[in-house]
């Protein structure tokens, strides 16, 4: 009796030593957490319900912040250009999977430093990008009006003074940034997918543009999701084009983003309340766009397995 | 065993070292001095003149300013975490107020009312100081800036010159502005077309960096707020005018590069190229122009169709914390950079200010630029006419905030690339602009009942 109550006692010991041991383990990250997501969570929430300078104390307006909103033009242009500047994510995903099909089937002898110098804007430095594409978009010495001007288009766009064409230049600026990355998930996508269906369509007689259809396409969904939410969620927080290529938010307020005015709000205006709401906002519509694109891709995501 | 022992003492050794680095009190320079912190952006050759002049205020109130550096795009941020922080520990005691920010730091009771200290002092003679650029944007009575009690010493009073280049006029054979009278719009447009070149299909050279917006609404007669700043006046047909008048300079008259242009190189950098005749330029652009290649010299600034002149000035103030330890120390620095006549004298010398003492500018300032500095102009005294006649703060720096600028500024781009006409853009922008403003005021109003702050007696 006596060596059974020692034994128990020694178990419970040992799990009670493992409880512990398990905690001491995940004490830090879940201090990490606490200190620097829950907390500061809890904290802006309760922050977009006042008024605060920062230099004061806050004063809770309750839902002023909210419905002042939607009452300014200028987070109402934000939304608009921000949803705009997304427009790139579907074209940009189309180019992508396209130059993954020609690196994958060494449509050229070039393919491996066709691979490096895709990825290249993915690994370079996101100010030295914005500065050479500023220059790329110059009206009268831009290489793209140059070009233009090959084609007969004496005075191309001015792309970044004119609210209608600035944001179509962002979203050539970001295709080319993102192509590398995406082009990279599609290609280890493509080269996932069995030799031996390939083989199979070929002997059925299908062409080249219908194995494409027929099986790299449906056979990526997973990857094209993937790239899509990711993207999406990307394109919703876009704000460094803007701050450096457009300071102010370009002319008429065209490139300004939800990011980039939540920063005017908080950072130069000092309206922390105020920016705090917006950032709530763009938490939301990340929120239910991301739940929309989990709803809708059974309808079209097949499963990998 | 014995090995293990050597291990654990060599382990704690190392240890003890590591540690030994970063931990404990750090140490303190001199004994017992007084320590003052201080912040502030700054540029190079600022930076190695206020370190000098602050090594002499260290030497004359036996203490240690801690001279906190901040670049400049960073400084707003810097200072509003410092000011965010309830402990004041991390609230510097001296500090730059960057234009437009003071009067909310005013009522957030986060800076000293420097009147009774100033009162107090035997060291600043207030008639000797520039009133209208300098101390008015610092003085606040409860309800306006410019009135009441001073809360911040302007850094420097700031004027906005016109400057030219006077090897390209020489070279366009464009007669030489006169010292004494102005130019008008029309010597602008006639004299200006004189440099409108090309090289090939390039551009080489124009008239105007570019015609600031205040300085041409102003002298014509216009403002952007009415007299009590309560009121958005953009669509006056002065304002609207003035404004057209700027498009009309680039678009229709060729003076000044396009916003296409300047977006491949800033008028600036055409500027310092020599390919601009006229451009502007503060106190601290001085010491870099002279090292131009090319002679330059100040002129009058452009006068509006009736004879105005206008251009604008003010800078940024220095002010003393609420939450500093030692006031009466952080005053004295305040005012020793901002008044004192060594210090003053160190930093002209370097280039970087007009005096804010009057007599001093006027006297020993001016003789030395014509007479002594290694660069010499003889047109000096334009700096001080601007700080005499007609030197103006800015609006939008004498509001709660200046939100209600942002409209205007985010559209005023079309009508300067001559896609819309003035008229069409200030009709629309008005409104918003006044909405912007009120809703400042209001935050003013609901800000000061949270803290209660209240003017003094």
């Amino acid at each position: 009796m006596a060596v059974r109550t020692r034994k128990a006692r020694t178990g419970r010991n040992i799990h009670r030593t493992e409880n512990l041991f398990g905690w001491l383990f995940v004490a830090p990250l879940m201090t990490q957490l606490l200190v620097f997501l829950l907390i500061p969570l809890a904290a802006s929430f309760v922050i977009s319900f006042s008024q605060w300078n920062l230099i004061s104390p806050p004063i809770l307006v309750g839902l002023r912040n909210y419905l002042q909103l939607f009452r300014n033009e200028y987070f109402i242009k934000a939304i608009g250009n921000t949803f705009f500047l997304m427009i790139g994510i579907p074209i940009g995903m189309v180019c992508s999977f396209l130059v993954a099909v020609m690196v994958k089937h060494r449509m050229g002898s070039l393919s491996d430093l066709f691979k490096v110098l895709l990825y290249l804007p993915a690994v370079t430095n996101g100010v030295a990008v914005a500065i050479t594409w500023k220059w790329i978009f110059n009206a009268d010495f831009g290489l793209l009006n140059s070009f233009l001007g090959w084609f007969g288009i004496s005075e191309g766009p001015r792309w970044l003074t004119d609210p209608l064409w600035i944001k179509p230049a962002f979203i050539l600026m970001g295709i080319w940034g993102g192509l590398g990355g995406s082009m990279l998930l599609f290609f280890a996508a493509l080269s996932n997918i069995p030799e031996e269906m390939y083989e199979a369509a070929e002997i059925d007689g299908a062409s080249f543009f219908q194995k494409m259809i027929r099986i790299s396409v449906p056979l990526s969904t997973p990857t094209i999701f993937f790239i899509l939410v990711v993207g999406v969620i990307g394109g919703l927080q876009s704000f460094g084009q803007t701050y450096i290529m457009a300071p102010g938010g370009g002319v008429e307020y065209s490139a300004g983003t939800l990011v980039y005015f939540i920063w005017q709000q908080g950072m130069e205006q000092m309206k922390m309340g105020y920016a705090t709401a917006t950032a709530w906002m763009l938490g939301l519509f990340i929120l239910v766009v991301t739940i929309l694109q989990f709803r809708f891709q059974k309808h079209w995501v097949r499963d990998a397995s | 065993m014995r090995a293990k022992m050597v291990a654990l003492v060599g382990m704690m050794l190392i240890l003890s070292m590591l540690f030994g680095c970063g931990g404990g009190p750090a140490p303190t320079t001199d004994g017992n001095l007084p320590v003052i912190t201080f912040m502030g952006w700054t540029n190079a050759t600022e930076s190695k003149a206020y370190d000098a002049v602050i090594k002499k205020f260290e030497e004359a109130y036996r203490c240690d300013v801690k001279y906190n550096k901040v670049a400049v795009g960073e400084y707003r941020t810097k200072l509003n975490s410092a000011m965010a922080d309830a402990t004041g520990n991390s609230t510097p005691d001296v500090f730059y107020v960057p234009a437009g920010m003071l009067w909310n730091l005013i009522i957030s009771e986060k800076v000293v009312n420097l009147q009774p200290y100033l009162d107090a002092s035997d060291k600043i003679r207030e008639s000797d100081l520039w009133e209208l650029p300098g101390w008015f944007q610092y003085r606040f009575d409860g309800n306006e800036i410019g009135k009441g009690d001073i809360y911040a010493f302007p850094k420097d009073v700031g004027p906005w010159a016109m400057v030219y280049n006077k090897t390209l006029f020489e070279q366009f054979g464009v007669p030489l502005p006169d010292p004494d009278e102005p130019w008008t719009w029309d010597d602008l447009i006639a004299q200006g077309a004189k440099f409108n070149h090309k090289t090939g299909t390039m551009r080489d050279a124009f008239a105007l960096a570019w015609l600031s917006v205040y300085p041409t609404v102003w002298s014509n007669g216009a403002s952007f707020l009415s007299e009590d700043r309560r009121t958005v006046t953009v669509t006056d047909p002065k304002f609207v005018e003035a404004i057209q008048f700027i498009s009309d300079c680039i678009n229709v008259h060729n003076l000044t590069p396009s916003p296409d242009e300047s977006s491949s190189m800033d008028a600036y950098t055409r500027w310092v190229q020599g390919q601009v005749a006229i451009c502007n330029a503060g106190p601290w652009d001085v010491t870099t122009y002279d090292k131009l290649p090319f002679e330059w010299e100040y002129m009058p600034y452009i006068a509006g169709p009736s004879g105005i002149q206008a251009t604008t000035v003010g800078y940024m103030g220095l002010a003393v914390s609420s939450q500093s330890d030692n006031k009466d120390l952080a005053f004295e620095l305040a005012r020793y950079l901002t008044t004192d006549l060594e210090a003053q004298r160190s930093l002209y010398k370097a280039g970087q200010i007009v005096p804010n003492v009057v007599s001093m500018a006027k006297g020993e300032y001016v003789d030395y630029v014509k007479n002594q500095a290694p660069v010499r102009h003889r047109n000096v005294f334009e700096w001080i006419r601007i700080l005499e006649d007609y030197g103006r703060p800015q609006e939008e720096y004498l509001t709660f905030n200046n939100e209600w600028m942002q409209p205007f500024m985010s559209g005023v781009g079309m009508v300067f690339n001559g896609s819309r006409t003035a008229l069409e853009f200030l009709q629309e922008v008005e409104p918003t602009m006044q909405q912007k403003l009120d809703e400042s005021y209001e935050l003013e109003r609901t800000t000061r009942q949270n803290t209660g702050w209240m003017p003094r007696e």
